[in-house]
């Protein structure tokens, strides 16, 4: 059966009719093609499909959308800004990664982005253990971490500026 | 499935008995996982979450009476940043801090973790140790059962259909002190292995410290050793060697008694049982540390 549901993402409203065991994540990809998440495991353990859901990182894969009334959803697509002739920036957090050679394949890459910018906005300052303690549990199958790391130092270092 | 919001605990119960195959919802990380992989394959879902305001107290932490009470909907991300948690139970925050990942923790909440009754969960042993109570609501009213009680065996709990933990409640002891250790295949995002949670009451009377000890996943359920309660209990405070010998006893005891199962994904029997050992070391020293200050 479906059910209504309205809710905010990157800033925009939406009020949609879904079916009740529809995930998040399967909403943002399949029904409203918000493709920055991404499909890892599906099963919370791996952080591709993060979201921030009123300002806390969670994991889209393991969360109903029906769940979600009234709340608003920042993917990777909304960190991004976009001038009125429709050229797209990129957020300062993307730039490092791009900078630091922090995305090869890119899979876990907006999962990374999602949680340094949930990190920034609860800790302007963070430390070397608050950052590892907010990209602990996200995997990358490609980069070794280093340069995700110096990513993360090069954007809190832009930020502070 | 249907995806039900109950307006009252009153009527999540009677939802949860009207729906023959439903499940509460809190976080979900058990939950959907479950669903997901076709474990279970709910008829209905009811979340606790969208309970109205009156059942507010589900999503707090009190000082109440002399006992810390953590609501059902509680999550680990909220124990972590309560400022006022009693140095007591510094036990609460060790598992905290292993417990899955900073976005988990932003769901998981410790009532979840105790319903799962898995038999290596953080708060599985952790709670035991603190001689915790959860409190039970169901349409006859409520009543308050011990922690230990809710485990019937792995991955099954003891609730009735109808019964939601409301809350979890657990006991401030002057001069007593509490540690958690686990030992995992990784630093990061994995399961215990083994995990030990160790609380000690010191009395000033008669200068004897008695103790609680449980262990997770080495048995079905988390579980207490009273032999070993028993010789913690007998370690002689002004012979420093007497704690060596104490804790090589317990060591001893754990490769003869203990008895892990053979088929663990995570760690052969002999690793666990040395682990027990070691693990219970670790606590002991952090939970003597801890009082002194
Ligand atoms: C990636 C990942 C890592 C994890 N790491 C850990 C870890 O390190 N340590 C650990 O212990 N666990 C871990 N878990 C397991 C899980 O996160 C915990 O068990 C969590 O505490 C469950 O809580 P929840 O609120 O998400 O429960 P849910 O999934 O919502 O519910 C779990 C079960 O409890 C029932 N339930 C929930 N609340 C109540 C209630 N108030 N009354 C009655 N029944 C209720 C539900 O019906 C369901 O059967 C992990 C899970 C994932 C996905
Ligand atoms: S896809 Fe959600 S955590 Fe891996
Ligand atoms: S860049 Fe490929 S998984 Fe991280």
């Amino acid at each position: 059966m479906s059910i209504p549901l309205n809710i905010t993402i990157n800033n925009q409203s939406y009020s949609l009719e879904i079916e009740e065991d529809t995930t998040l994540l399967s909403l943002l990809r399949d029904t409203l093609h918000f493709t920055g998440p991404k499909e890892g495991c599906g099963n919370g353990e791996c952080g591709a499909c993060s979201v921030i859901v009123d300002g806390i990182p969670v994991r889209s894969c393991i969360i109903l959308a029906a769940e979600l009334e009234g709340k608003s959803i920042t993917t990777i697509e909304g960190l991004t800004q976009t001038d009125e002739k429709g050229n797209v920036e990129l957020s300062e957090i993307q730039k490092s990664f791009i900078d630091e050679g922090a995305v090869q394949c890119g899979f876990c890459t907006p999962g990374f982005v999602i949680a340094t910018e949930a990190l920034f906005n609860r800790n302007p300052n963070p430390g070397k253990e608050d950052i590892e303690e907010a990209l602990s549990g996200h995997l990358c199958r490609c980069t070794g971490y280093k340069s995700i790391f110096s990513a993360v130092d090069k954007a809190a270092e832009r930020k502070n500026k | 499935m249907k995806y039900l919001i109950p307006h009252s605990l009153k009527e999540a119960s009677e939802l949860l008995i009207d729906n023959e195959n439903s499940f509460i919802l809190a976080g979900g990380t058990d939950l959907l996982i479950e669903k997901r992989s076709g474990k279970i394959t709910p008829d209905a879902v009811i979340d606790l979450k969208r309970i109205n305001h009156e059942e507010l107290y589900l999503s707090e932490i009190v000082v109440k009476n002399g006992k810390l009470e953590i609501g059902a909907l509680v999550t680990v991300t909220q124990l972590l940043e309560y400022g006022n948690l009693p140095s007591e139970l510094a036990s609460l925050i060790d598992a905290g801090k292993k417990f899955g990942c900073y976005e988990i923790r932003n769901r998981a909440t410790l009532a979840g973790n105790l319903a799962h009754a898995s038999p290596g969960s953080e708060y599985g042993s952790t709670l035991i140790s603190l001689d915790a109570e959860v409190e039970i609501f169901n349409s006859k009213g409520v009543k308050n059962i011990s922690v230990e009680s809710i485990y019937a065996g792995a991955g099954r709990n003891a609730l009735k259909r109808g019964d939601i933990i409301t809350k979890i409640i657990i006991p401030v002891i002057e001069n007593s002190g509490s540690a958690y250790f686990r030992a995992s295949r990784v630093d990061g995002m994995d399961l215990a292995i083994i995990n030990c949670a160790l609380r000690g009451i010191y009395d000033r009377n008669t200068s004897k410290t008695s103790y609680r000890v449980s262990f997770g996943a080495v048995a079905p359920v988390p579980i207490r050793f009273p032999q070993i309660e028993e010789m913690l209990s007998n370690i002689e405070n002004n012979r420093p060697e007497s704690v060596k010998e104490v804790l090589a006893e317990a060591k001893q005891f754990f490769l003869k008694t203990l008895n892990p199962r053979a088929t663990s994904l995570r760690a052969a029997p002999l690793t666990k049982k040395i682990l027990a050992g070691n693990l219970l070391e670790d606590a002991y020293k952090k939970f003597k540390e801890r009082l002194k200050k």
